[in-house]
């Protein structure tokens, strides 16, 4: 009797494992992963150090993960399985009611601290009027979207400790309490972790007030509504929503230049719309994250501001030409040189630092403008 | 290379069935050696001469043995010689590390050689040196072909991670084991059991553990604790049961037959009885070569307690190279001796409930001093679970984990529990085609599914490559 079971299991499973084996080994290998956004692993190259270390077979080990066939729906399954089964944090993402979000991390006291000395040392060297605007992340301010029973984080006390603390410096400008009062809103992407177009805006009247600006009105268009996010790809989650993406209409688009392994690149628009067709479609704002990207302006108001940023300032920039000529952006995850060496730092009228919460509280890349410190 | 990899699922074992199963009898036994050698060296290169030399001395004084066995000194010498160039390499390679260590703090001095551990010498040494005490003691014949004997000692399901397989269990199918049909879909159908506890629980459980041990939690509560400890407790469990669950049947296909390690050590209602339960091919090692030629408890009281002692120091280290290992050791000898002379007969008159929760305490108790080789963080950690590291004792934080993976857990729960067994005894027996049927899709799914999360996933830690 047993052998009815023995003989059925081996049938099919044999069979089943022969074709996976069979035609995974014949799988071409895929070169780059859009879903993850980066490279798979290639075949190493055989060095006696890297076998007699081990190191060799175990980038063998990565390739054949990398390039398993079917790699996207496997992780699909997995990911459902997970969900099923009740989880609702899968590979650093939350898993809310449709909608996604990332899990938020702790705050670095060091990292702050990095952060400030930075902007002093950037503050005392030139002297520019100075302006501060963190993001709260979506988890704290949407917090009726979050997993049930899912811990409480909120952005906005210590957002406020570190405003207080630079204020001999420079203006914080609280976002907190606008996000909050739209937060019924589409304000931040469900699959993504960035705020939306609208978010942005409504940090954009913030620091029009601050300034004395009178903020243009808002007029965005739609570009895509299937935008499936950072979110999407690292949580696996398939069920919810794709987002829809909407730009802000500016009249004063003058183009902007980007700089490339220290070329800087002119392109006729600060949108680019090449990237609607591909995974990652936040990067229409500006194109992909790079060291510094300078937006012209047609406006003629004659000032110019620079901003030290993150991602989440590439939506909002347009929206920023309406008064000023020029504004020039810098990711100081990507620069290794004294600021002055890559623009004329003197040149500028106002400086805005524009970071997400998690990226001021716990990445000290701002430490760089050490660079600028008076000798 | 490890099991729960790709690379072994769907390229090396695959192509090692093929070629066991073409090549002719003589030639099987060749296949499995060359088969084993690269499953080691996947891992582990530099190592294979010295463990291809030892290999060589063993069979050589084996041999030795059985050639001078009227001659009682020539005898013992041999064994001797094999014993202790097992012990050797083990000590070297594992404890030297340790021993600088600590002989430098008493200087004051900080001494660290990075002499690496191969990995599998803890399970190798200790098996070759049974082969040796057992063809000494005449309580096992010695191989006469060297062919077999090499075949015996490199084959590649224990040759990681256990269980400790003894020349004995293994001697008669050396000479011609096959891959019948039979064979492999039992012998696959207790590696899909064994893959599954490693992959779809002991990962996943593991992932919170190493959260919650790892400070990542925002803000921790006493439950959060408990939770955290009864993860790695599940987690140590399925891990290793797991391994062995594929060991046992990747042997099984071959038509070799492991001895079984684990007999659900978690239902057990004393430590006695867990030690009794959980990873038995040590215990016996253990039993059979320490603790009995030490006059095991055919002797005084005094003795006996020394003996008692001595196991379980050698048992901790044995687990690893640091203090936390000998406490843990030690801990269970005391939980021992206190059980076997204080409070035997009171424990047999407690409910079933009762004394069965104060073993699971003691052994969850025991894995906290496993887990942290530092000292103030287990420290840290007893004091969180024992509400003195000031924190609330449930939080938000406690609840949202438990219901993310109380399924997981009840699941864990239900394996760990005999029920689980007789149910795949009574789905393996049932007859029909129907249920067959329903029987293999079962294991297919099972199959599949770890072949998602590992595809899904870089987190593949086995917790006991250490040894």
């Amino acid at each position: 009797m047993k052998k009815i079971l023995n003989k059925v299991f081996f049938i099919s499973f044999v069979i089943l494992w022969g074709v996976l084996t069979v035609c995974n080994l014949f799988k071409s290998p895929t070169e780059f992963s859009e879903n993850e956004n980066r490279y798979l692993a290639k075949f190493p190259a055989f060095k006696i150090d890297a076998f007699l270390e081990g190191v060799f077979m175990t980038d063998v080990d990565i390739y054949l993960d990398d390039q398993f066939l079917l790699r996207d729906q496997w992780i699909t399954v997995q990911s459902t399985a997970e969900y099923s089964a009740g989880k609702r944090e899968i590979n650093g993402v939350m898993i809310g009611k449709d909608s996604l979000f990332s899990r938020p991390g702790a705050v670095d006291e060091d990292a702050v601290s990095d952060n400030l000395r930075g902007i002093e040392a950037f503050t005392e060297r030139y002297g520019l009027p100075s302006y501060l605007m963190i993001v709260p992340s979506a988890y704290s301010v949407e917090n009726d979207k979050r997993p049930a029973l899912a811990y409480d984080v909120n952005d906005e006390e210590a957002i406020g400790d570190i405003y207080s603390r630079a204020s001999g410096m420079l203006t914080g400008i609280d976002v907190v309490s606008a996000l909050e009062d739209h937060k019924e809103e589409y304000i931040y992407y469900r699959t993504d972790h960035h705020w939306t177009t609208y978010g942005a805006y409504l940090a954009y009247e913030r620091f029009c007030s601050a300034l004395g600006f009178s903020p243009a009105a808002y007029s965005a268009d739609k570009i895509s509504d299937r935008f499936n996010g950072t979110l999407y790809s690292s949580s696996g989650i398939r069920f919810i929503t794709p987002d829809s993406m909407t730009a802000f209409n500016t009249p004063y688009d003058g183009g902007c230049e980007v700089l490339k392994e220290g070329n800087w690149e002119k392109y006729d628009s600060v949108y680019f719309p090449e990237y609607l067709n591909r995974k990652d479609k936040y990067a229409y704002f500006l194109g992909t994250n790079e060291a510094a990207v300078t937006l012209h302006g047609t406006a003629g108001t004659g000032k110019n501001l620079l901003v030290f940023k993150d991602s989440y300032s590439h939506c909002l920039a347009p929206m920023l030409l309406a008064h000023y000529d020029t504004v020039t952006l810098i990711d100081p995850r990507y620069i290794n040189r004294e600021v002055g060496e890559i623009v004329d730092a003197a040149s500028y009228d106002d400086v805005l630092y524009l970071f997400s919460f998690s990226s001021f509280t716990q990445e000290n890349n701002l430490v760089k403008l050490m660079m600028s410190a008076k000798k | 290379m490890v099991f729960s990899s790709i690379t072994f699922l769907f390229y090396f074992l695959p192509a090692l069935f093929l070629l066991y199963r073409v090549a002719p009898a003589r030639l099987k036994n060749l296949v499995m050696i060359i088969g084993s050698f690269m499953f080691y060296a996947w891992g582990e290169v530099r190592f294979i001469p010295i463990m291809f030399l030892l290999s060589v001395e063993d069979y050589v004084c084996a041999r030795l043995m059985e050639k001078h066995r009227e001659n009682k000194s020539k005898k013992r010498l041999f064994m001797l010689i094999s014993v202790l160039s097992n012990l050797l390499v083990l000590v070297f390679f594992k404890y030297t590390n340790f021993f600088a260590e600590n002989i430098g703090l008493l200087f004051g001095m900080e001494v660290s050689l990075g002499i690496i551990l191969p990995i599998g010498v803890s399970f190798n040494s200790f098996q070759s040196i049974s082969y040796a005490i057992d063809v000494y003691r005449g309580t096992t014949d010695c191989e006469k072909s060297y062919y077999n004997y090499l075949t015996y000692t490199t084959l590649f399901p224990q040759i990681i991670a256990g269980p400790i397989v003894r020349y004995v269990t293994v001697e008669n199918d050396l000479d011609d084991h096959l891959m019948t049909r039979d064979s492999f879909s039992r012998g696959m159908r207790r590696f899909i059991i064994g893959l599954g506890k490693k992959v779809l629980i002991a990962n996943n459980v593991g992932l919170l553990w190493s959260q919650i041990s790892g400070g990542q939690m925002e803000e921790m509560s006493v439950l959060l604790y408990w939770v955290g400890i009864l993860a790695y407790t599940l987690q140590i469990y399925f891990d290793f049961s797991g391994y062995s669950d594929m060991a046992i049947g990747l042997a099984r296909v071959f038509g070799l037959t492991f001895d079984e390690n684990f007999d659900f050590p978690y239902i057990s209602k004393s430590v006695t009885e867990f030690w009794r339960r959980w990873h038995i091919t040590l215990g016996r090692w253990f039993r059979d070569y320490v603790y009995i030629p030490l006059g095991g408890n055919r002797c005084s009281k005094l003795k006996n307690l020394r003996n008692i002692a001595i196991v379980w120091a050698l048992t901790g280290f044995w687990h690893g190279a640091s203090w936390n290992f000998v406490l843990w050791g030690l801990y269970f000898a005391v939980l021992l001796i206190a059980e076997k002379y204080l409070f035997a007969g009171l424990l047999k008159k407690q409910p079933a409930w009762l004394s069965h929760l104060y073993a699971m305490l003691a052994v969850i108790i025991g894995w906290v001093i496993f887990y942290f080789e530092d000292l103030h963080q287990m420290g840290a950690y007893f004091k969180g679970m024992f509400g003195f590291a000031g924190v609330p004792l449930v939080n938000s934080t406690a609840a949202f984990y438990l219901l993310g993976y109380g399924f997981v857990f009840a699941l864990a729960i239900y394996f760990s529990v005999p029920h689980f067994k007789k149910l795949v005894e009574k789905a393996e027996n049932a007859q029909g085609t129907a249920a067959a049927v329903f029987t293999s899709l079962a294991y297919i799914l099972v199959f599949l599914l770890c072949v998602a999360y590992l595809v899904n996933s870089s987190y593949n830690p086995f917790l006991y490559f250490r040894f």
